[in-house]
């Protein structure tokens, strides 16, 4: 277990830049997650950290050691990491107990001692009944718990996670994700994982890092990096959520926005200038919907465009002058087509971003 | 007509007043009539002269040919006396030991080139490869005026060395011998097993390396442990294949071997048939214990391939792993490679323009040696210009005889599959497994009493049933890229069954029918080991003019047909490199 820090990264492929000066500080123990689109720079950055690729600028190190910079780079079998692919890379001319010892038989560990831990290792991802089965003769499940057991029989420093559950069907995948968690809850290994997916981001993470485009968007915990999106590209990144363009109309105490042809809107981060154009965010579970009037700013008048029952919740659409506004119906209320309904937006809620472009 | 005799797509329609298709009805239907015309065609082309040259082992022979009197004679000498049992002893150790060697050096070459930063990576693959696009025949003569013990170019240019430095250097090299034969064939089969390996190794997904990497393995106890491992089946695969395809050569042992009174089971099959008094059925009998190898091996190429399925380690994406950087190793890598290259494109190639341009063979280089007089000869005589001509019609014939059929027959097989588009398909391919020399022994038999014999006809026949496998397996790739769902749309939006042929599957399969008529021109150019018992006066092509001229003893000669014969191939495969941006070499892995 170890700390790991990124200073500045910067990956070329040939003229493209993959990723562009990224800073990050993994604390021991950590399950840190990089979230982003795709081509965004998470896997090289991955690869950066595991060695299997060479940075242009930048250095990395896993505790003390300097393991990459831009002319000293570690071998990756140097490293003491592990690592699960989002193949899984299971070797399929080796059994499933070959698999998990290979990195053990490397370290010329009495074979005795190397039985017992790669059972150990079988047993906390459920396959030690399994041991000796070839490994092209496994699910895809059990190939990633594979994969998961060779990574952690190493006691790593460092776990690495490219996408591993992005190949499994959505029942397993969601299981995997709350398995996982309790494992490396358990086991304390600094973890880095690379999903494009933000729900298991949510759900296995202690930090997440969103990127973009080679850089760092946002660092936060998921609650934070929901509830406060720095951005447009959070925003919309993680959770669903309003989004229209505006500009600033107020500053000062009562600042407000004005939608192009809607209503105007009471905000919460008051620092822009005034006829600044800007995106206004927010999300539809903080919507107020009622059939009785309500009071208070951000309050409107709308009819009710369409319905969509999921449930749980319905997904509502709903007109306020020329402005559409998604809301959320939790319970499900009977909302009938046209129907005249009255709206607040909690000014506390409504975000807004300088626009860009 | 009933309905239920309906059975033209193998699925009866068996429900009467079923909507059944307009261009359709019942056993006269188009398709089933092409279905017929198709498998008279496979019968008569690949499965008769095999069923013949099974059968003339049966009968008691004449020094001129064969009785119809029937006889177990040649069976029993064939495979019961020492005679013949030493033959296929001698085959069988020379194919092991070419094959070990061929599989050692490919491999190498395939894990250097694939996995690691060697400069200038891409020629030094194209040039690997060179060998398969040239006649080994050719490559044959080129080393005979390279390693001949006296007349050799090696040895004179070593004796000139040594009379520069002062002192004698005894002849080094001796290419006719044992080791010379193993030399010329491990230099011709070597890119077959560099293709096969480099294939996989190229598929192979780069994150088992990378996995293991991580795991703490260093480079070289990933490419043992990982690497090699996983490509073993399709090493083993490639190494069955080029057992098979050398215990069946015979042109190279046969001449290099014949002053050392090394003979091969196909070479003594190759002058059972052709030197008076010939033994036609020993011949045969001896083919059938060549098929055994043939069916042997390819069934258990069969097996290792679906292993190898299991394995699936070969995704889409193709290998994105990090090259291993080389540092100084880079020499000894380079020299590899190089060594290769220059012993089996180089020198062959320089050896066989100078022999054209010489009078007479010899060690030592004077300036009075040279002449350009072959080539005189070669557009005067007119036995060559028919050959010349000869070779271009029956290699273009061929060819698009093989896409035509091969097209036809694999389109039945996947898109109307029934048990008898499957097995015809499957006839179509049985020849995959038949050496070239069989072919010659049936097809000579069962057209014996025909007008064709004789003619190039013949040959035409012959090369259609060596090569319609490919035609075959490689459209069947193509096609079964092309997913049903962009035909069955277009029948949808109103386009006849044959219209969807013409503008949706062609097109799509377009370089796949390209690769296929190609490769079989290539391979009918350079076709010798049935051309030569089927080939008469009236019916001269390159490949056995040049066969010709070495026996008799005009090396030159026949080194100067050699060129214009390589020049006809290599000018192929410019064309499809560059013209149609298509790889031959691809052609050759659906195998
Ligand atoms: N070996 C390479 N050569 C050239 N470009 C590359 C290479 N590997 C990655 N890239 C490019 O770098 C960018 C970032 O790639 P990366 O694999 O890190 O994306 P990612 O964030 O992991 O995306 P995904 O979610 O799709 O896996 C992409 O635009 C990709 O095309
Ligand atoms: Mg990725």
């Amino acid at each position: 277990m170890s700390n790991v820090s990124i200073k500045n990264l910067h990956k070329n492929y040939g003229s493209f830049h993959a990723v562009k000066g990224i800073d990050l500080e993994i604390a021991e123990g950590e399950f840190l997650v990089l979230l982003g689109p795709s081509g965004c720079g998470k896997t090289t950055t991955l690869r950066c950290v595991a060695g299997l690729e060479e940075v242009t600028d930048g250095q990395i190190s896993i505790g003390d050691r300097v393991v990459s910079s831009k002319d000293r780079s570690v071998p990756p079998e140097h490293r003491e990491i592990g690592m699960v692919f989002q193949s899984y890379a299971i070797w399929p001319h080796m059994t499933v107990f070959d698999n998990v010892a290979f990195g053990l038989k490397l370290q010329r560990i009495p074979s005795k001692q190397i039985r017992a831990r790669v059972m150990t290792a079988l047993e906390m991802v459920g396959l030690e009944h399994l041991a000796d089965r070839g490994a092209s003769q496994l699910s895809g499940g059990q190939q990633q718990r594979v994969a998961l057991a060779r990574a952690i029989v190493l006691e790593p420093k460092v776990l690495l996670f490219d996408e591993p559950l992005s190949n499994l069907d959505a029942k397993l995948r969601e299981r995997m994700r709350f398995e996982l968690r309790q494992l490396l809850q358990q086991l304390k290994i600094t973890s880095i994982y690379v999903t494009h997916d933000q729900q298991e981001a949510m759900v296995v993470a202690d930090r997440i890092v969103l990127m973009n485009e080679g850089v760092i968007e946002q660092i936060g915990n998921p609650a934070e990096i929901y509830r406060a999106p720095s951005s447009r590209f959070s925003a919309e990144f993680i959770g669903l959520t309003n989004i229209m363009s505006g500009r600033v109309s107020k500053t000062g105490k009562d600042s407000a926005l004005s939608i192009q042809n809607g209503p105007e809107l009471r905000f919460r981060n008051g620092q822009l200038k005034k006829d600044t154009d800007v995106d206004i965010v927010f999300r539809p579970e903080v919507i107020e919907i009622s059939k009785a009037p309500l009071k208070g700013p951000n309050t409107f008048k709308a009819t009710v465009e369409s319905v969509f029952f999921l449930g749980n919740i319905g997904d509502i659409y709903l007109r306020v002058g020329d402005m559409q506004v998604r809301g959320q119906l939790s319970p499900p209320v009977d909302w009938k087509l046209g129907e005249e309904a009255w709206v607040r937006i909690p000014p506390e809620w409504v975000l807004a971003y300088p626009a860009q472009g | 007509m009933d309905a239920t005799t309906a059975t033209e797509t193998g699925t009866a329609v068996r429900t009467p007043g079923a909507r059944r298709r307009p261009d359709r009805h019942g056993w006269l239907a188009p398709d089933n009539l092409l279905i017929a015309a198709l498998s008279i065609v496979v019968v008569v082309i690949s499965i008769l002269p095999l069923i013949y040259a099974i059968d003339a082992a049966f009968y008691k022979e004449t020094m001129i040919g064969l009785t119809t009197q029937r006889s177990l004679k040649a069976i029993y000498e064939v495979y019961f006396t020492s005679e013949y049992l030493s033959y296929f002893w001698n085959a069988l150790s020379l194919g092991f030991i070419v094959t070990v060697i061929s599989v050692v050096y490919g491999v190498g070459m395939a894990l250097i080139i694939s996995r690691t930063d060697i400069p200038f990576k891409n020629t030094l693959d194209l040039l690997t490869i060179m060998p398969m696009f040239v006649s080994p025949f050719t490559g044959l003569i080129a080393w005979i005026s390279l390693g001949s013990e006296k007349t050799g170019f090696i040895n004179g240019v070593l004796a000139e060395v040594g009379n520069f430095l002062g002192f004698s250097i005894e002849p080094l090299v001796n290419i006719w011998t044992f080791g010379g034969i193993v030399w010329v064939m491990v230099l011709f089969f070597c890119p077959f097993v560099y293709l096969f390996t480099i294939g996989n190794l190229r598929g192979m997904d780069s994150t088992l390396e990378e996995a293991a990497r991580t795991s703490g393995a260093g480079t070289f106890y990933t490419l043992t442990r990982i690497t090699l491992p996983v490509c073993l089946p399709a090493i083993l695969s490639a190494s069955l294949l080029v057992f098979i395809l050398s215990t069946e050569v015979y042109t190279m042992p046969g001449i290099l071997g014949a002053p050392d009174g090394f003979v091969t089971l196909t070479w003594q099959i190759y002058k059972d048939s052709t030197t008076f008094p010939v033994h036609r059925a020993h011949a045969a009998a001896s083919g059938t214990m060549i098929l055994w190898i043939a069916v042997a091996g390819l069934w258990l190429q069969r097996r290792l391939t679906r292993k190898a399925e299991k394995f699936v380690t070969v995704t889409g994406k193709g290998f994105r792993g990090k090259p291993i950087p080389l540092g100084v190793m880079k020499w000894p890598a380079l020299i590899i490679v190089g060594a290769y290259i220059i012993f089996a494109d180089i020198l062959p190639l320089i050896a066989i323009v100078l022999s054209s341009l010489m009078k007479y063979s010899s060690g030592v280089l004077t300036a009075d040696i040279f002449t350009i007089s072959h080539y005189v000869k070669f557009f005067s005589l007119s036995e060559v210009r028919l050959a010349l001509w000869n070779t271009m019609m029956l290699a273009a014939l061929a060819g698009a005889v093989c896409v035509v059929l091969g097209f036809l027959i694999s389109y039945f097989e996947v898109r109307r599959s029934n048990r008898v588009t499957v097995t015809l398909a499957f006839l179509g391919t049985i020849s995959v497994a038949v050496p070239g020399l069989i072919y010659g022994i049936g097809m000579l038999w069962l057209y014996l009493k025909t007008p064709l014999y004789g003619t190039v006809w013949i040959l035409l026949l012959a090369f259609v049933a060596k090569y319609l496998p490919y035609g075959i397996l490689v459209s069947r790739s193509g096609i079964l890229q092309v997913h049903p769902d962009l035909e069955q749309s277009a029948r949808v939006h109103g386009a006849s069954p044959l219209r969807v042929i013409r503008s949706i599957l062609i097109p799509i399969a377009k370089p796949t029918l390209i690769a296929v008529l190609f490769f079989v021109m290539l391979s009918s150019i350079k076709e010798l080991s049935a051309s030569l018992l089927l080939y008469s006066q009236k019916s001269p092509i390159l490949s056995v003019l040049t066969w010709n001229y070495m026996d008799g003893g005009e090396y030159q000669f026949a080194s100067a047909v050699g060129v214009v014969q390589t020049i006809l191939m290599i000018g192929i495969v410019i064309i499809t490199r560059i013209a149609f941006r298509i790889k031959l070499e691809a052609a050759t892995l659906s195998k």
